[in-house]
């Protein structure tokens, strides 16, 4: 999972583009799996009651990873997409944007 | 929440064996055998053979997954023979489990049979529930198994079933977690006339008297108002892991993928 986040925003470095996490761990670990992984990513902090931390109650996660993917009006247009799905709900979306 | 898997779980733990090395001069009494007749005294109760059965399930259930890992190293012809001639501990528990469900029909005593029975027969699943709505619909423990419908693929079967318990079981837990799986098995549709269907049932149940139901009947009911393709996102304000505070809509204009993770 990291290896193919990371490679997809190291390729869309340069477009209006951004992975946004939410991360459930006690903060240390998140820092460390940041560290280890070259997560460059920003992510809001659950919280200290983790799965359970406002953010994932409200969004009513209870799967992870969970996927939404939004257009650049904050629009969700694809949910649960991972590896290459995801790669192209995010093209197809960038693509939308330079029409 | 109260959860439903109980029984089940406190069975698997009690029947564990008890493996006291203490004193064992003191008791010099042959191994009691497995069958015994039935005890004279109500004050000294067999042990339970629904436990019994379960124990041994499990121990085989094991045993089977260490074999298999042990093959799958060899890999090749012997994970190959493995598979061929060493049947999975289901292919012979069920049918020990049918039995006593059959020995104890119509009795309250067979109905965690016919609950470990819908859990674990996949092939027969149908039946079992059918047996456990015919003969045991007034049995608490059914609160249990209505999350098994859930993902069940003949939806219509599953929600007849469901309207059953609604209508006859005269207890409320039962009701809610049947309110609950009909509500789940209307949502995973996601068309939208059932997902309205879904709405009225988590409105009910976010009413209710237990907890943890009321919680997961809001949950699901914002992600069916507020989740959905199309819609815009809800905003999330909240601190990065470094404490500083952030919005999602601070990203609009962006194609954001929203990942909710945990490294685990």
């Amino acid at each position: 999972m990291y290896p193919h986040e990371r490679s997809l925003v190291q390729r869309l470095a340069d477009e209006p583009f951004a992975l946004i996490g939410v991360n459930s761990d006690p903060k240390e670990r998140a820092l460390k799996a940041c560290e280890e992984n070259d997560i460059t990513w920003r992510s809001f902090w659950a919280g200290p009651e983790g799965t359970r931390g406002p953010i994932p109650r409200q969004w009513n996660v209870r799967g992870w990873p969970t996927i939404y993917v939004l257009d650049a009006q904050g629009v969700i247009r694809f949910k649960g997409v991972r590896g290459e799905a995801m790669d192209h709900a995010v093209d197809t979306l960038l693509a939308e944007l330079r029409k | 929440m109260k959860t439903c898997l109980v029984p089940l779980v406190a069975a698997l733990t009690a029947a564990l064996p008890t493996l006291s090395g203490s004193a064992p001069a003191q008791d010099t009494r042959p191994a009691l055998p497995l069958i015994r007749p039935a005890a004279p005294t109500p004050e000294t109760p067999p042990s339970d053979p629904y436990e019994a059965l379960v124990e041994e399930y499990n121990q085989a259930r094991n045993a089977w997954y260490q074999d298999y890992a042990k093959a799958r190293e060899e890999g090749g012809e012997t994970l190959e023979a493995f598979l061929r001639d060493r049947p999975q501990a289901e292919v012979t528990f069920v049918p020990r489990f049918e039995a006593k469900a059959t020995e104890l029909a119509g009795q309250p005593a067979a109905v965690r049979f016919l609950v470990w029975l819908a859990q674990n027969d996949h092939e027969d699943r149908k039946a079992h529930f059918e047996a456990l709505l015919a003969n045991h619909l007034d049995d608490p423990s059914l609160a249990g198994t209505t999350g098994l419908l859930i993902f069940e693929n003949d939806d219509a079967w599953a929600l007849g079933l469901l309207q059953r318990l609604l209508d006859g079981s005269p207890h409320e837990e039962v009701r809610l977690q049947a309110l609950l799986s009909r509500a789940e098995i209307h949502k995973r549709s996601g068309d939208p006339e059932r997902l309205e269907l879904a709405k009225a049932d988590y409105r009910t149940l976010a009413e209710c008297s237990m907890p943890g139901l009321v919680e997961r009947a809001k949950g699901n009911l914002f992600e069916i108002e507020h989740l959905q393709i199309g819609m815009v996102a809800p905003d999330i304000e909240g601190e990065d892991l470094h404490g500083e505070t952030f919005r999602l809509s601070d990203y609009r204009g962006n194609v954001v993928v929203l990942d909710f993770w945990g490294d685990w």
